[in-house]
C-alpha cells in the first residue's frame, strides 16, 4: 500500500479510536467519581448527585462567607458545566449551618451552553428567608420562546438549602436576560461581568428578556418574605425567621 | 530533498503567479464579512448586537469555511492537465512543494485571515460600542470591543479545538483533491460529506461517545495523565497522518 492511502487509513482510525474510546463513563465527569472535590477559590465541592436532580454542594472553608469574585464565578460554570450532563442546581451552605450578618453574597449566575440551549442559573441567598418556591414560565411565541424561571427558598439556619433560583432558556432565545432589582442591574448574558448580588426580603426581581430592558417579555418575581408557593410540586416546607420549621 | 533556495524560488513563484487571486479571495471574504454584519444587525439598524459572542460565531463560521476552500485551491491547477503538468514540473521537489503547501494552509492563511476578518470587525466592533452606550437603558456590561483570536480568552480550549478540527479538515480535502483525478472536488465534496454528517455522527451516536471531551482543555474528566496523553496523541496524531497522507498522494501524482 502507498504512503498516501497507509496513512490516510490510519488517521481514520485514529479518529475512530478516540471517538470510541470517549464513550462510557469514565469519560462522563460526575458519574465516576460523585465526591469529586475540586478547588474553587477557597470553596470545595463536598456532594453532589441526588437523584434526578444533580447538586452541588459547596462549602467556604476560609471565613465562613461565601463570596467568590467574577472570575471564579466564571471558573465554577466551567467545572459544573464539565461534571453534569443535564441540568443542575447549585446549592451553598455555609459550613457550620447558620448564617450570620445581614446578607449573605454568592455568585448571582452560572451559566452554560450546551448546544442550541442556554442555561442560566441564579443564586441568591438571604438568611432566614421565608419563600418555599415562586415559579413563573412563559412560553412565548416571538423567537419561539420556551422559559421557565423558578426560586426556592429554604431557612439557611437549619444548614439545609437556601434560596435557589434557576432560570431555563429554550428554543431560539435571541438577546440578553437582564435581571433587574433595587440597587441596580446585572446582565446574566456576559458572565466576566457578573458582580456580586444582594437580594432583600421585600425587593423586586424583574426579568426581562431581549437586548433591551423595555422589550417583549416580563415577570415579576416577588420576594414579600412570605411563602408563595405557587409550585406546588416544590415539597419544600416553609420556614420562619427563626429557623423553626413550621408544622 | 529540500533545498532552501529552491524552496524560496518555489515560493517566490507561487505568489507572483496567485497573488492577485490571493488578494480577491481575502477582498470577497471581507465583503461576506459585511453582509454577515448587515444581516446580523438587522440591516445595520442595530449594531450593538454585534457583540463578542457574535464576533465569535462569525470568526470561526468563516474560518472554517473560508481555510477549507483556500486549501483546496493549493492544488485546483491540477484540475486541468496543462496546468498540472506545469505545477507538478516545477524546478523542486515533492516535498518542498509539500511544505510550501503546508505553510500556506496552516501558517500563513490563519495569520492573515487574523487580519482581514478586523478589516471590517473593527468598525463594526466601534459602531456596537456607540451604540450601546448610547442606549437610554443603562449601558451592558458586555464585553463590546474586537475579538481577537486566542487572545481575547473567550473560550481558549474551544478555539484550539476549532483550529485543529479545521486544520485536519483541510488536510483531508487536500488529500481527496489530490487523490481524486477526475471531478476531484465533487468526489471530495462527497467523501467530506459522508465522512463529516453522516458516519462519524452515526458512530458517535451509535458508541454513545462524548467527542467533546477529547478536546484538551474543554472538559475536565479524571483520568489524569493517561487521558491526556491520549488527547494530545489524537490531536497530534490525526493531523499528522492526514498531512502525511497529502505528501504521499502529492507523491503519487508527480510519479504518475
Amino acid at each position: 500500500m502507498r504512503l498516501g492511502s497507509a496513512t490516510f487509513i490510519a488517521g481514520l482510525a485514529l479518529v475512530v479510536a478516540g471517538i470510541v474510546s470517549s464513550a462510557g463513563d469514565p469519560w462522563r465527569p460526575g458519574k465516576a467519581d460523585r465526591r469529586l472535590a475540586i478547588e474553587l477559590g477557597g470553596a470545595e465541592v463536598l456532594d453532589y448527585g441526588a437523584s434526578g436532580v444533580n447538586i452541588v454542594v459547596i462549602q467556604d472553608r476560609v471565613d465562613g462567607e461565601l463570596a467568590f469574585s467574577e472570575g471564579t464565578v466564571e471558573d465554577m460554570a466551567q467545572s459544573t458545566w464539565r461534571m453534569h450532563d443535564n441540568a443542575l442546581v447549585l446549592d451553598v451552605r455555609m459550613r457550620d449551618g447558620a448564617v450570620e450578618g445581614p446578607i449573605l453574597k454568592v455568585p448571582p449566575t452560572l451559566r452554560r451552553l450546551i448546544g442550541d440551549k442556554m442555561y442560566v442559573y441564579t443564586d441568591v441567598v438571604a438568611p432566614a428567608m421565608r419563600i418555599d418556591a415562586t415559579s413563573a414560565s412563559w412560553k412565548g411565541d416571538a423567537e419561539s420562546l420556551d422559559v421557565h424561571a423558578r426560586a426556592k427558598a429554604k431557612s439557611l439556619c437549619d444548614g439545609g438549602f437556601n434560596l435557589v433560583s434557576d432560570f431555563h432558556f429554550g428554543g431560539g432565545v435571541v438577546g440578553t436576560l437582564r435581571i433587574t432589582m433595587e440597587g441596580g442591574s446585572i446582565n446574566l448574558a456576559d458572565l466576566s461581568q457578573v458582580g456580586e448580588v444582594e437580594l432583600h426580603v421585600g425587593d423586586d426581581v424583574w426579568i426581562t428578556l431581549g437586548p433591551d430592558a423595555d422589550e417583549t417579555l416580563i415577570r415579576r418575581l416577588p420576594f414579600d418574605g412570605e411563602p408563595a408557593v405557587i409550585d406546588d410540586d416544590a415539597g419544600l416546607p416553609p420556614y420562619d425567621s427563626t429557623c423553626t420549621q413550621v408544622p | 530533498m529540500f533545498d532552501p533556495r529552491r524552496f524560496g524560488r518555489l515560493a517566490a513563484v507561487q505568489w507572483t503567479e496567485h497573488r492577485r487571486e490571493y488578494l480577491w479571495f481575502f477582498g470577497i471574504g471581507i465583503a461576506v464579512h459585511a453582509c454577515s454584519w448587515f444581516v446580523l444587525t438587522e440591516a445595520g439598524m442595530r449594531p450593538e448586537l454585534y457583540d463578542l459572542g457574535e464576533q465569535f460565531f462569525v470568526y470561526w463560521l468563516g474560518y472554517a469555511v473560508t481555510a477549507l476552500i483556500f486549501a483546496g485551491r493549493q492544488v485546483s491547477m491540477l484540475a486541468r492537465p496543462e496546468s498540472a503538468l506545469t505545477w507538478l514540473m516545477r524546478p523542486a521537489s515533492g516535498f518542498e512543494k509539500f511544505v510550501l503547501m503546508l505553510l500556506m494552509v496552516m501558517v500563513a492563511y490563519p495569520l492573515l485571515y487574523a487580519l482581514a476578518f478586523q478589516v471590517c470587525n473593527l468598525p463594526a466592533t466601534a459602531l456596537a460600542v456607540a451604540a450601546d452606550n448610547a442606549r437610554e437603558a443603562a449601558p451592558s456590561e458586555r464585553y463590546m470591543g474586537p475579538y481577537l483570536p486566542f487572545a481575547t480568552a473567550v473560550r481558549p480550549a474551544e478555539e484550539m479545538g476549532n483550529f485543529l478540527i479545521v486544520n485536519t479538515l483541510q488536510a483531508v480535502v487536500l488529500a481527496g483533491l489530490l487523490y481524486f483525478r477526475g471531478l476531484s472536488w465533487l468526489k471530495t465534496l462527497v467523501a467530506v460529506f459522508v465522512l463529516v454528517v453522516i458516519a462519524l455522527p452515526l458512530l458517535v451516536s451509535v458508541t454513545d461517545a462524548n467527542p467533546r471531551t477529547l478536546i484538551p482543555g474543554l472538559v475536565d474528566v479524571p483520568g489524569g495523565f493517561a487521558v491526556d496523553a491520549w488527547r494530545w496523541t489524537l490531536w497530534i496524531g490525526v493531523p499528522g497522518l492526514f498531512w502525511t497522507s497529502v505528501y504521499g498522494f502529492l507523491r503519487d501524482r508527480e510519479l504518475t
